[in-house]
C-alpha cells in the first residue's frame, strides 16, 4: 500500500474513533442528565402519538357534530368538543404532528441555511464576510414575529411555508454562532497545518472548518425547536399560520380565546401541550449542552 | 448602522410589493365590486403606485429622511400622527412588562443563587422553566379566565394613558404586562442566578467579606454588578423589542398600540404604515444593541472599544 492511501486510511480511522467516542460519550452524559431523560422520554410519547394519531384518535379530526357544539369535557369527548362540535382530543393529538413537523423543520432549513452561511463568512473573511454578517444583521433588526407573518403573506400556503417563515428567523442565529466558532478554529494548528501542507480551499471547508465548528449548533437547534413551536403556536393563534380546517395547537386556542366565555375548558389542553414539549425540547437542549461543555454543567 | 438599515428598508419595500394582497381593494372591502377601472386607475395615481419601483422606493426613503413618512392607506391620516397616538400605549405597556421582568427576575435570580439547593432556588428555577417554556399569549389567556371571567376583578380590553387616568391605567396594564414580562423574568432570573454563582466564588468576594464588609454590600454592591453583563445582555434584547415584541398580547387586549397596528396594516397591505413600523423597530432593535455595549463598557470597565 502506497503511504499516502496508508496514511488517509489511518486519519479516517482515527476520525471516526474519536468522533465514535464523543457521540458514545455525548449519550452516555445526556442519559446521566436527570431532566433530559425526562424531556426524552416526554418527546417519545409525543412522538408515539403524532405518529399513531390516526389510530388511537377517537374520532376525525375535522369531522363535525354542530349539534353537540361546545359540550363539557365527558366519558365520549374527555376535552369536550368546539365551536363546530369537533373532537377536541382528536385534534390535540394531530396537533402534535404539526408542532413537531414545523420543529424539525424550520431547524433544518435553519441549519442548512445558517451553517454555510457561518463558514463561508469566517473561511473568506473581508467583503464576503461583512456582507453576509450585514445581512444577518439586518434580518435580526426586523421584529421576528412581524417578518414571519410577513413572509406568510408573501408565500402563502401551508406547514412548509410556516416552517420556511420560522426557519428564516432562526438561521440568523445558527449563522452568527457558527461563524464565532469557526473564527476560532481558524486560529487552530491543526487549521494551519492543512493549509500549509497544500489543502484546497473545499477541503479545508468541508473537512476542516464544518466538523469542528458545528458543535454548538447541536444544542442551538435542540433549543430552536422549542422557539419554532413556539412560533407555529403564536402564528396560528394569529390565524395566519397553517391554514383551517388542519388541527394545530395555535389555532386550537385562537378558538378558545374566542369561546372562553361559554366553554373555558378548551383553554387548557393546547396550552399544556405546547408548553410540555417546548419544556421538553429544554430539557434536551440542555442535557445536550452540559454534555457537550461540562463547563457549563448546573450553572444555567 | 446605516447599512444594515439600507438592507431592512430593501427587504421590507421588496417584500411589500410581492405580498399579493391589493393595497386598493383593501381599502374597498366589500365595496370592491363596485369599483370600475376608472376609479381604479386614480386611486393607483393617487398613491403613487403606478410609478417604477425604484421611483418609489426613492421617493419613499426621501420622505423618511425629510420627515414626511406618508399617509396611511386605510385611513388617510399621517404615519406620524398615527403612530404618535399609539406609540405612548405600546411604551407604557412595555415599560410595565419591562419592570415587572427586572424586579422579579433579578430578586428571583438572587434569592436563587444565595440560597442555593434550598426550597427557594428549587421554587424559582421551576418557575423559570415554566417562565420561558409558556406560550405568552397562553399565560395572558389562562390570566384573563382566571381574574376576568370568573373573579370580574380585572378588565379584559382597552387601554388608559398613566397621565390621564393613572388609576385606570394601572388597572387595565396588570394583565398584559403580566403576560409580557413573564418570559422577561424567567430568563432574567435564570441569567441572574448562572452569573452571580460564578461571580460569588471569585477572589475579590472573597477579600470584599475579608475586610468585614455585610453581605448585603457584598451581594448588592460587589457581586451583582459583576453579574450584570448577561442580564444586561437580556435587557437589551428586550428593550430592542419594544415594538414588535407585544403584537399579540396588543391584539388579545385590544390595545390601541403599535403592535395591534402592524398586524392590522399588514393583512391590507398598507405600504406606508408598515414600512415605517419596521424601520423604526429596526433603529429602536440597533439603538438597543448599541446602549448594551456601553452598558457593558460600564459594568466592566476592562471592555473598551476602539
Amino acid at each position: 500500500m502506497a503511504a499516502p492511501e496508508y496514511q488517509e486510511q489511518a486519519t479516517q480511522s482515527l476520525r471516526s474513533r474519536v468522533s465514535g467516542s464523543l457521540a458514545s460519550g455525548t449519550v452516555h452524559q445526556l442519559l446521566g442528565h436527570r431532566l433530559s431523560v425526562i424531556g426524552l422520554s416526554y418527546l417519545g410519547v409525543v412522538i408515539f402519538i403524532a405518529v399513531f394519531a390516526g389510530v388511537i384518535s377517537p374520532g376525525e379530526p375535522n369531522a363535525i357534530d354542530p349539534i353537540n357544539a361546545l359540550e363539557s369535557p365527558s366519558l365520549s369527548h374527555p376535552l369536550g368538543l368546539d365551536h363546530n362540535g369537533r373532537d377536541q382530543l382528536t385534534r390535540l393529538f394531530y396537533g402534535a404532528r404539526i408542532s413537531l413537523f414545523v420543529g424539525l423543520m424550520s431547524v433544518a432549513i435553519a441549519v442548512a441555511v445558517g451553517v454555510p452561511l457561518g463558514i463561508v463568512a469566517a473561511y473568506a473573511g473581508g467583503w464576503v464576510d461583512h456582507g453576509i454578517m450585514r445581512a444577518i444583521d439586518a434580518m435580526i433588526a426586523i421584529p421576528g414575529l412581524l417578518f414571519a407573518i410577513l413572509l406568510l403573506l408573501v408565500l402563502r400556503g401551508g406547514v412548509m411555508t410556516v416552517s420556511i417563515a420560522i426557519g428564516i428567523n432562526l438561521f440568523t442565529t445558527q449563522a452568527r454562532l457558527v461563524r464565532s466558532q469557526a473564527l476560532s478554529v481558524k486560529e487552530r494548528e491543526y487549521f494551519n497545518a492543512a493549509r500549509a501542507i497544500g489543502a484546497p480551499p473545499w477541503r479545508m471547508l468541508v473537512f476542516h472548518l464544518t466538523p469542528n465548528s458545528i458543535q454548538p449548533v447541536i444544542v442551538q437547534a435542540t433549543l430552536g425547536m422549542g422557539f419554532a413551536i413556539l412560533g407555529e403556536a403564536s402564528l396560528g393563534f394569529i390565524g395566519v399560520g397553517v391554514p383551517p380546517p388542519t388541527a394545530t395547537w395555535g389555532s386550537m386556542l385562537n378558538l378558545a380565546f374566542r369561546n372562553m366565555n361559554s366553554a373555558p375548558w378548551l383553554s387548557f389542553a393546547p396550552g399544556i401541550a405546547i408548553f410540555l414539549l417546548v419544556l421538553a425540547f429544554n430539557f434536551v437542549g440542555d442535557g445536550l449542552r452540559d454534555a457537550l461543555d461540562p463547563r457549563l454543567r448546573g450553572k444555567i | 448602522m446605516i447599512p444594515v438599515l439600507f438592507i431592512v428598508s430593501l427587504i421590507i419595500f421588496v417584500l411589500m410589493r410581492v405580498m399579493p394582497i391589493d393595497p386598493i381593494y383593501s381599502m374597498i372591502g366589500e365595496d370592491s365590486e363596485a369599483l370600475t377601472a376608472e376609479m381604479r386607475e386614480v386611486m393607483i395615481h393617487d398613491l403613487g403606485l403606478d410609478r417604477s419601483l425604484p421611483i418609489q422606493y426613492l421617493a419613499w426613503m426621501k420622505g423618511i429622511l425629510t420627515g414626511d413618512w406618508g399617509k396611511s392607506f386605510q385611513n388617510k391620516r399621517p404615519v406620524a400622527q398615527e403612530l404618535a397616538a399609539r406609540l405612548p400605549h405600546t411604551l407604557q405597556l412595555a415599560f410595565a412588562a419591562f419592570v415587572i421582568s427586572l424586579v422579579l427576575g433579578i430578586i428571583a435570580g438572587v434569592v436563587a443563587a444565595l440560597k442555593r439547593n434550598s426550597v427557594w432556588d428549587m421554587f424559582a428555577t421551576t418557575g423559570s422553566m415554566f417562565g420561558i417554556a409558556v406560550p405568552d399569549f397562553w399565560f395572558a389567556l389562562v390570566l384573563i379566565l382566571l381574574f376576568s371571567v370568573t373573579l370580574g376583578w380585572l378588565p379584559v380590553f382597552g387601554s388608559k394613558l398613566f397621565w390621564e387616568d393613572p388609576k385606570s391605567s394601572f388597572i387595565h396594564l396588570i394583565l398584559p404586562a403580566s403576560a409580557l414580562g413573564l418570559n422577561g423574568a424567567a430568563t432574567i432570573m435564570r441569567q441572574t442566578r448562572s452569573a452571580l454563582l460564578e461571580v460569588m466564588g471569585e477572589d475579590y468576594i472573597r477579600t470584599a467579606r475579608a475586610k468585614g464588609l455585610i453581605e448585603q454590600r457584598v451581594v448588592w454592591i460587589h457581586a451583582l454588578r459583576n453579574s450584570m453583563l448577561p442580564v444586561v445582555t437580556i435587557l437589551g434584547l428586550r428593550l430592542g423589542n419594544i415594538l414588535g415584541g407585544s403584537v399579540i398580547i396588543e391584539t388579545m387586549f385590544s390595545w390601541p398600540g403599535v403592535g395591534r397596528l402592524a398586524v392590522f396594516a399588514l393583512q391590507r397591505a398598507d405600504y406606508p404604515v408598515i414600512q415605517i413600523i419596521v424601520m423604526l423597530s429596526a433603529v429602536t432593535i440597533l439603538m438597543a444593541n448599541l446602549f448594551t455595549d456601553i452598558a457593558y463598557a460600564y459594568l466592566d470597565p476592562r471592555i473598551r472599544y476602539d
